[in-house]
């Protein structure tokens, strides 16, 4: 039992490297693709927002941009900070850590996309009033938004897991490196979706 | 299984007495534990088992149901420890 609770914050003591990534990038693609039936989309190394209309071949490249931005950044980290790490077990187990996100996805279903739309409008068009009343008419949203927090810090939780087991760091060294590394990649996500889009 | 610490005050145990069971020689003096049986019965279980997986760490991985990344932690882990004991003889 205790095992199988590990699995769920830590599973790649059992698994990394190319098995990691094919299960990782199945799900990722799920996500992407209920996701896209429902409103939820990633467009950061970290990001989970709620978007209408967003064409599918621009969820599956920004989702894409984002678990690249973190790979790269992460191996890079490995190569500077560590010795020994595989390219395949970093991209095995960041891979994996993203699928907190299908619950995420499938979050989506509880809000109200007209509303949403509506409430997107509003807010390219600057008004204020409709914007607030869109968001408390829409409650499947609210409840959808603080729903995905502690999907996002178990996610966040895994991708730690993911580097300290892929690196061998330990300790306050690890830390400090995961939280610059995220940062980094982060910031660079980010740069690379503005470019896409 | 050998002990390598005090179980009094934790502190590293040394050799004082051989014995030969052929002829009943005894060798005694004050010898350092080899830094090998310094470990842990899993570490020693798992240099064994390296060994015999001829130092495959992918092997090591299948044998013990562990990820790649994970044995070579351990691995590491064993490395810095040997190097320690190293170091106090």
């Amino acid at each position: 039992m205790k095992n199988k609770f590990k699995l769920l914050y830590n599973p790649f003591d059992q698994i990394a490297g190319w098995k990691a990534f094919i299960i990782g990038i199945i799900i990722i693609l799920l996500t992407v693709v209920i996701g896209n039936l429902n409103c939820a989309y990633y467009p950061g190394a970290l990001d989970a927002k709620l978007a209408p209309d967003v064409p599918l071949s621009i969820a599956i490249q920004v989702q894409g941009i984002g678990l690249v931005s973190l790979v790269l950044i992460f191996y890079l980290a490995a190569l500077i900070f560590a010795k020994g790490t595989r390219f395949q077990d970093i991209l095995g187990t960041v891979t994996l850590s993203r699928f907190p996100y299908l619950f995420i996805s499938l979050l989506g279903f509880l809000v109200d996309e007209d509303k949403l739309r509506a409430m997107n409008n509003a807010m390219m068009e600057g008004r204020i009033g409709d914007i607030t009343s869109s968001v408390m008419d829409n409650v499947g949203m609210i409840v959808a938004s603080l729903l995905m927090l502690p999907f996002i810090i178990w996610f966040i939780a895994l991708l730690y897991n993911a580097f300290r087991v892929s690196t061998g760091l330990k300790g306050a060294k690890c830390v400090f490196l995961f939280i610059g590394a995220v940062i980094v990649a982060e910031v660079v996500s980010i740069v690379g979706i503005s470019a896409l889009l | 299984m050998l002990p390598s610490k005090c179980p009094s005050c934790n502190s590293q145990l040394k050799v004082k007495l051989l014995v030969c069971e052929n002829c009943h020689t005894e060798v005694s003096g004050r010898y350092n534990l080899p830094v090998l049986l310094l470990l842990t019965q899993e570490e020693q279980g798992f240099i064994m088992n390296f060994i015999k997986c001829s130092g495959s760490l992918k092997e090591m991985a299948a044998l013990m149901n562990l990820s790649y990344p994970t044995v070579r932690n351990l691995l590491n882990d064993i490395i810095e420890k040997i190097k320690t004991y190293e170091e106090q003889i």
